[in-house]
């Protein structure tokens, strides 16, 4: 397998007796990229020979200054101990001290038992910066999500929106699927600031104003609902949109869904006109209002009813109304008209009025209908499987923003009220997704086992919280983990807040840590937000002279910015050098046909003294004698990485791998281990695959004898119906907590109370990204919005891994320097012209680069490419490299933090999953007298 | 295009020795006529063959791969690059048969060798001319004017020479008239010349033509590589508009009129030559600097 | 035969695989290299076989038939823009000058294939070739000082060692959006002229008389939908007018 996902055949020659690689080639029998291959893909070649590969251990000269890039070789015996020693003293006194982040790496399943098995809470993984939005706006809404758990049906959608794309995690389905697309004549619209790669074929290109795709949305919405374009039936047996709501304002009920004794929720049943659960024969009202007899218990779960709060008897009857009834309600009202969105997004209203009609049409009049003999959770067969091939997918120009979370629920409102979600022609899930809504896996928070010695958690970090109680809080209130995700600040951060962690170590804010280990990020460069500030902070020392964060451990295979600031390297090998497992348990290789997982194995021997960084855990955690990795004598239990991951059980029969498990590697998902498990995958051309029967491939969340089998691979816990929530409870729970009305846990800080009632709405809202002061700090159209006029934000360029790939002497070539690309019309409106150096400037700081015009941006949008900004010595290139001579990082310009009205250090996220708001930048430009990039870091040296 | 100073020189210097072989030859015919004796014609050849010589091995300065120049002359059916260098090289033994003639007495064989030395000499500028001349690529030079360019400032930089030659002898052939053909050459040049430049073949071809798109209008956004490229070293020289002002003045100046007037009002034959060949040389340089190849189209050019 | 490619401009998204694919291939072929210079350092460059370069077509109604930008926003208002990416390698052309001005035989148009090549055991370097070759095609390699350029894979396309599905070029086996096909454009059948012949294709600098065998596929006109859906109006007066349908679960 290749850097990410991809199958790839290695072509190798022998020269000098030494394997050299000739030829990279896509796999055509891979279900991911079915024999293409990127450029990255392809340039492998010059990664593995690259100059910058990191050669042995390495522990920071004694006397040199962090930062300086000094080093000493060392021993992996000697790292090792030293690591050991460190760590076990650590987990021996105060557990939480080892914060251990990842990056953009697809090994989360062994990460986090690792950090579990430390006991820290303090782990997480690039999840935060990229994607937590679309994750969690999915996992609460639908089950799966855009990102990795889900993808559009290529073969079939006849309409297909792609919201804030430029590359992708999947970019070569996305290109493969794209072609097929057009070639079926399906209609291909592109939501995008910038016409560039994907949206360049875009049959219609919708340049937005960033950040404003929810009123986008929400517009789409009103003129759905306003001309009754919604799937009536799809509303009413898969979605809650039938579900009662409590409408007891001022109360703790407020807000909640009516709910039986069992906790069941209620719906109006036209045919008996009383409240029944959702149930063979039941008629669900969609949209009724009324009041109804006290049922059962309207909410459980520690939640007090509304008369414990207020010392009342309750009332005999309750007033409810349906969740349809809302939406109709909210959506159309004229704030979400067209015309009223228009100016604000950017988007014409009679554009948007037209591309709602045609979704509608196309949803409902180019309908399609396979056979398919299937049944529903109710128990009733189908013989045929209805699309409306209507599809959408979204990435990070939704994500990236701090009211993502609440677009991204908007896209999915819309392909709710179209019922346009895993049929034929739908964005469609990918197992082990879709999962209960959210997914039955809580955070860890009990602070007596956080702070307990040599103790693991009971589960990983990481989780999804559904209401305040589960939050990882102490008894203060004060945030558990060191990022501060799953405190009031940032509730549904389900993949933590990776970038939050150098500043909170540094302040001691919640508190101090001892070691930080970071594993393939470049935290020192365009992972930072602030990059210059965050170099500093990683050099920071307190009155006696010590480091702020005391000792920085970095796993890296090449020489990035970030090594550079570390105490001890540990040299990891390349992609093709070690074994690997993309396992169910993490983010497997699924496509929406096929459950499928895959591993890498080494293709060239190591020409230097490096280790799979799998290996280095596997050995430590035996070492540190974590429980899951030594036996009842106490010996290891596992000889390295790869005897791990055959040998390793979650449940019994369930591994890390799902293919070729039972002894003779004849049982797929579920299966004693197989000693030959990695041999039947090397066979297997490294990946396995388990394709759906036809009768398992639509409706997923509601189709019956998918769920059985989702249980049985042990998907999901229970085969239970995932009905998709227009409305999220969740989110009106910690709202609740935010009104004061919650009984459970409430918030103390004014900040967190009007960040919970503003953001925390159960229904989809747009909010602008200018009043979360993400970027500016201050509400929209004060003097701030109009002193930084211009949104700022970047693409991935295609041929690109954000900052390792500028090491590859073939990708450079394409690109060694990139340029602000301002609108052809706002450069003459501000007499820029090609090639102009100038000053770009934000809230937070400056830089200097080279700007270029281009017609395709929305004309108040400035961008570049990512990453491709070096510093100076970096990668093995030269000092004079023109990556660090006149490329440029954006980051600089953005802050880490914010401050709130109220003085409050916040950090610069969505406010209700903790996502770094990356594009919410905003900027001014002016032409530059001066030449050359600025600020220009080098290491060692202070700008 | 990237003025590759070898070829430059190799162009002027053989352009000029072929033009002085040329007149050598004609005056030699006229020996009633041109009072020239034997030495002097000696010492008027050698002075043409070292240029011509001298230039063909600059223009070998410029091959990335000198070894396989054993190969240059086999495609003269379509190659004017071949036929060029076949053209050239036979003057070689065509020289050597000619004095054959002279020297030992096979006179009935001078007036074979001389005419078809002649010719050669006109056949190579006129090859030289086609090697851009043919060229549909580069509209600048895609023109009957290039070859004729190259055969006539070929002969008149040899026309220049000549008087300068005969002026070495002085003693004996006494002084030296108005070089009549110098100056009617000089003057046709000039009007070459400025019918080039005011013809300028150019603007033939635009961006929309290079993609194909008729509508709309066509700019570059990304070239897709950060620094240069073989193509944008070899076909991406631009020289800038006052810079080339200027030197067309000077080509035009020291090309043209000063060996023009040097010639007519005095005696200054050397100093003549000398500024006509700076002038060449100037020129040259523009005809190569200011040549657009058709793949700037792709790389943003507007027009070409 | 007549080999070439056709190229879809519809679908190229501009991803630059198919031309480090090639590098990949060629770079360390039996055909000869294609050589980094300056690889880490200051100004890196290279020998390419094929390139890609990213346009603006601005003010083509035909690829936009749309107005976009908001006409409330003036300072919003976008152009009729459309991006197209061109990748350019040889087009091994019928009436190919880049081989009829070679001087020493190394460029040849193979009779069998059409397939321009050039014989690095007699080019000179003399880059009389790449002048004459209107789409930049070929470019010197400075290393061996000979003259390079797409060979079309050659040394794939015949290779009876290679399973007949890899007998591709590594472009179009690479391209993620199968926006490159290769085939015999004297067949009528083959997907190359089907291609072709169906989609149209663009010409480019075809007056200068090169009969280029590759094709350009023109970008398709953009899909328009006609709608038919009845557009109900007074559901905007909230929920009331909301009729409910009897659905059973
Ligand atoms: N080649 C390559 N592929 C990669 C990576 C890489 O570095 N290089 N990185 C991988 C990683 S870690 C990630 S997270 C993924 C991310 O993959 P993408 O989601 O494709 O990430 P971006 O490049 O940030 O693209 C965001 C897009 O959204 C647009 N955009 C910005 N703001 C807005 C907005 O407000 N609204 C809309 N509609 N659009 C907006 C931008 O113009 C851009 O086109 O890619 C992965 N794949
Ligand atoms: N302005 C701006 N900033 C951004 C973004 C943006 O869109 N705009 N995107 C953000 C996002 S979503 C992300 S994910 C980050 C990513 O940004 P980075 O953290 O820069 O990610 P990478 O360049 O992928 O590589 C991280 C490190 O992994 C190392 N590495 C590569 N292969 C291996 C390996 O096999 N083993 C080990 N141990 N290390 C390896 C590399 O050498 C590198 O140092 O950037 C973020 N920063
Ligand atoms: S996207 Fe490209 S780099 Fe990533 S795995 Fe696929 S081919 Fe490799
Ligand atoms: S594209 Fe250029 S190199 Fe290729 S055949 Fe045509 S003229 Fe020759
Ligand atoms: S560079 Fe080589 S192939 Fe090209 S014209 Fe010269 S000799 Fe022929
Ligand atoms: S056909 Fe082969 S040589 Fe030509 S561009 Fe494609 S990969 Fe390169
Ligand atoms: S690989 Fe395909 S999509 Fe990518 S640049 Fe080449 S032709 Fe275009
Ligand atoms: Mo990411």
């Amino acid at each position: 397998m290749c850097a990410c996902r991809c199958g790839i055949n290695v072509t190798t020659e022998e020269k000098d007796g030494i394997p050299h690689i000739r030829f990279i080639q896509g796999n055509r029998n891979h279900i991911v990229n079915q024999g293409v291959l990127c450029a990255k893909g392809s340039a492998g070649i010059m990664k593995q020979y690259s100059k910058a590969k990191l050669q042995h251990p390495m522990i920071r000269r004694p006397g040199t200054e962090r930062g300086d890039g000094i080093f000493d070789p060392i021993s992996w015996d000697d790292a090792l101990d030293l690591l050991t020693k460190r760590l076990a003293h650590i987990r021996a006194t105060d557990p939480k001290k080892l914060a251990f982040f990842t990056g953009r790496d697809q090994m989360q399943a062994l990460t986090g038992l690792w950090a579990q098995q430390f006991g820290t809470p303090n782990w997480a993984a690039h999840g935060g910066f990229c994607s937590v939005n679309m994750a969690a706006a999915g996992l609460y809404s639908i089950g799966y999500s855009f990102w990795e758990f889900g993808a559009p049906d290529w073969d079939r959608a006849k309409y297909f929106v792609l919201w804030g794309v430029a590359e992708d995690h999947s970019s070569n389905p996305i290109k493969i699927g794209l072609d097929k697309l057009k070639s079926r004549g399906a209609k291909f619209v592109s939501v995008n600031p910038v016409r560039t790669g994907y949206s360049a074929i875009a049959d219609e290109w919708v340049p937005i104003r960033p950040g404003t795709d929810g009123l986008f949305a929400l517009a789409i919405v009103h003129e759905l609902i306003k001309h009754d374009w919604i799937d009536h039936e799809y509303l009413v047996k898969y979605s809650n949109a039938p579900w009662l709501v409590i409408d007891a304002p001022g109360t703790s009920q407020d807000g909640l869904f009516l709910r039986d004794a069992e906790g069941k929720p209620l719906v109006y049943d036209q045919t008996t006109q009383s409240a029944c659960r959702m149930e063979k024969g039941v008629a669900p009202a969609l949209n009724w209002q009324g009041s109804l007899p006290r049922g059962g218990r309207a909410e459980g779960e520690g939640v007090a009813t509304a008369s414990a709060l207020n010392q009342a008897s309750p009332p005999p009857r309750q007033t409810v109304r349906t969740v349809m009834s809302l939406i109709l309600e909210r959506y159309s009202a004229g704030e979400y008209a067209a015309d009223a969105v228009a100016a604000r997004c950017g988007v014409p209203a009679e554009q948007i009025r037209r591309i709602a009609a045609e979704i509608a049409h196309v949803a409902f009049k180019e309908t399609i209908e396979l056979p398919c003999v299937w049944t529903d959770i109710y128990g009733n067969v189908h013989n045929t499987v209805v699309g409306r091939p209507v599809a959408f997918y979204a990435m990070r120009g939704i994500s990236a923003h701090s009211n993502g979370f609440q677009t991204c629920r908007s896209l999915h409102l819309i392909q709710m009220l179209l019922g346009a979600l895993d049929g034929p022609g739908n964005f469609r899930s990918k197992a082990p997704f879709p999962r209960p809504i959210p997914p039955a896996q809580l955070p860890e928070n009990d602070a007596s086992l956080i702070n307990a010695p040599n103790t693991a958690l009971s589960k990983t970090p990481l989780g999804f919280p559904t209401r305040p109680e589960e939050l990882a809080l102490d008894a203060n209130g004060n945030a558990l983990r060191l990022d501060k995700a799953y405190s009031w600040e940032a509730p549904l951060a389900s993949h933590g807040m990776m970038h939050a962690v150098i500043k909170n170590a540094v302040e001691g804010d919640p508190y101090e840590i001892d070691t930080l280990i970071l594993f393939m990020a470049n935290m020192a460069w365009n992972s930072a937000m602030n990059t210059a500030e965050t170099q500093d902070m990683l050099k920071a020392v307190d009155e006696a002279g010590n480091h702020k964060i005391p000792f920085l451990v970095v796993a890296d295979a090449f020489d990035s910015e970030m090594v550079r600031f570390a105490d001890l390297v540990l040299p990891d090998t390349t992609y093709l050098e070690r074994y690997d497992a993309i396992s169910f348990l993490d983010r497997p290789i699924s496509e929406p046909d096929a459950a499928a997982d895959a591993i890498r194995h080494p293709i060239l021997p190591l020409d230097r003294d490096v280790r799979p960084w799998q290996d280095v855990l596997v050995e430590l955690a035996a070492r540190l004698k974590f429980p899951a990795f030594i036996n009842p004598e106490g010996e290891r239990k596992f000889a390295g990485y790869t005897d791990f991951i055959v040998n390793y059980e979650r449940a019994p029969g369930i591994g890390f791998l799902g293919g070729f498990r039972g002894k003779d590697g004849d049982k797929s998902l579920r299966g004693e281990p197989n000693p030959n498990q990695w041999k039947a995958y090397i066979e297997a051309e490294s990946f396995f695959a388990h394709h759906w029967p036809e009768n398992q491939r639509w409706m997923r969340g509601v189709n019956r004898d998918y769920l059985q089998a989702a249980t049985d691979a042990a998907f999901i816990p229970k085969p239970e119906p995932i009905i998709a929530q227009l409305y999220s409870e969740p989110l009106q729970k910690f709202r609740l907590a935010g009104q004061g009305l919650y009984a459970g846990p409430l918030p103390t800080r004014e900040v967190d109370k009007a960040r919970l009632t503003k953001y925390f709405d159960p229904l989809p809202v747009w909010y602008s990204t200018d009043d979360v002061g993400a970027a500016i700090g201050a509400p929209v159209d004060s003097p701030a919005a109009d002193a930084f006029p211009l949104h700022a934000i970047t693409q991935r360029p295609m041929m690109m891994y954000h900052s390792w790939d500028s090491q590859n002497a073939w990708l450079r070539q394409i690109i060694a320097q990139n340029y602000l690309y301002v609108a052809t019309s706002k450069a003459s409106e501000l007499g820029l012209n090609d090639l102009d150096w100038v000053w770009v400037e934000s809230a937070h700081g400056k830089i200097r680069c080279q700007m270029k015009t281009m017609e395709g941006v929305e004309a108040n949008t400035v961008w570049t490419w990512n990453a491709i900004g070096k510093m100076s010595e970096a990668w093995g290139l030269a000092k004079d490299a023109s990556e660090a001579t006149v490329g440029f990082l954006l980051n600089h310009l953005i802050s880490e933090s914010v401050r709130s009205s109220t003085g409050e250090r916040l950090s610069n996220s969505d406010p209700i999953t903790g996502q770094a708001a990356w594009y919410d930048l905003r900027v001014r430009i002016r032409k530059a007298d001066e030449t050359g990039v600025w600020p220009k870091l080098e290491f060692g040296a202070k700008q | 295009m990237k003025p590759a100073l070898s070829v430059i020189f190799f162009t002027v210097a053989s352009g000029a020795g072929l033009g002085l072989l040329v007149w050598l030859l004609v005056a030699s015919l006229m020996a009633n006529h041109i009072r020239m004796d034997a030495t002097t014609f000696y010492q008027g050849a050698a002075i043409a063959a070292a240029l011509i010589t001298a230039g063909l091995f600059a223009s070998t300065l410029h091959l990335a791969n000198r070894k396989n120049v054993i190969y240059a002359l086999t495609r003269v059916r379509t190659s004017w690059l071949a036929r060029e260098g076949a053209f050239a090289i036979a003057l070689y033994p065509l020289a050597a048969l000619h004095l054959y003639g002279l020297q030992s007495g096979m006179p009935q064989l001078t007036p074979i060798t001389l005419g078809l030395l002649i010719a050669d000499c006109i056949v190579v500028l006129y090859c030289t001319g086609m090697i851009y001349g043919c060229l549909k690529t580069i509209p600048r030079w895609n023109t009957w004017m290039t070859p004729v360019k190259y055969v006539l400032f070929g002969l008149m930089s040899g026309a220049v020479l000549l008087p300068a030659v005969l002026t070495l002898r002085p003693v004996e052939i006494g002084p030296v008239g108005r070089p009549m053909v110098a100056i009617v050459l000089l003057a046709l040049g000039l009007v070459l010349y400025l019918t080039y430049l005011v013809k300028n073949p150019r603007n033939q071809h635009t961006i929309n033509d290079a993609l194909g798109f008729q509508q709309g209008k066509v700019r570059l956004l990304d070239v897709g590589h950060s620094h240069g490229t073989f193509l944008t070293n070899e076909f991406g020289f631009s020289v800038a508009r006052d810079k080339a002002r200027l030197l067309r003045w000077i080509a035009i100046a020291c090309g043209f009129i000063v060996p023009l007037i040097l010639c007519y009002f005095s005696q200054w034959f050397w100093t003549a030559s000398i500024i006509c060949l700076v002038g060449l040389l100037v020129e040259r340089w523009l005809f190569f600097a200011e040549a657009e190849h058709v793949v700037r189209l792709y790389h943003g050019q507007q027009r070409v | 035969m007549r080999l070439g490619l056709a190229i879809d401009l519809d679908t190229c998204v501009g991803c630059h695989a198919c031309a480090v694919a090639c590098k990949e291939w060629n770079g360390q072929s039996l055909m000869g290299g294609a050589p980094d210079y300056d690889a880490y350092g200051k100004a890196p460059s290279g020998t390419w076989y094929n390139r890609i370069r990213h346009y603006e077509l601005e003010g083509d109604p035909t690829y936009s038939p749309h107005q976009c930008g908001s006409k409330a926003d003036p300072s919003a208002h976008q152009p009729l823009s459309k991006t197209i990416n061109v990748p350019m390698s040889c087009m091994h052309c019928e009436e190919a000058h880049c081989v009829t001005v070679c001087p020493t035989g190394a460029s040849y148009k193979r009779a069998e294939d059409g397939i321009v090549l050039v014989d690095p055991s007699r080019c000179m370097g003399c880059n009389y070739c790449a002048w004459a070759c209107p789409y930049g095609a070929r470019e010197l390699d400075q290393d061996e000082g000979v003259m390079k350029k797409c060979t079309l894979c050659v040394d794939r396309i015949y290779d009876a060692q290679l399973a007949e599905a890899d007998r591709q070029p590594a472009c179009v086996l690479a391209c993620p959006t199968h926006a490159r096909h290769f085939g015999d454009y004297d067949d009528p059948q083959s997907k190359v002229s089907l291609l072709a012949a169906s989609r149209g294709t663009q010409s480019m600098l075809d007056d200068l008389g090169y009969k280029p065998t590759n094709a350009y596929l023109s970008p398709r006109k953009p899909v328009e939908v006609k709608t038919e859906l009845p557009l109900r109006q007074g559901l905007s007066d909230k929920a009331k007018a909301f009729v409910n349908r009897l659905i059973q679960l």
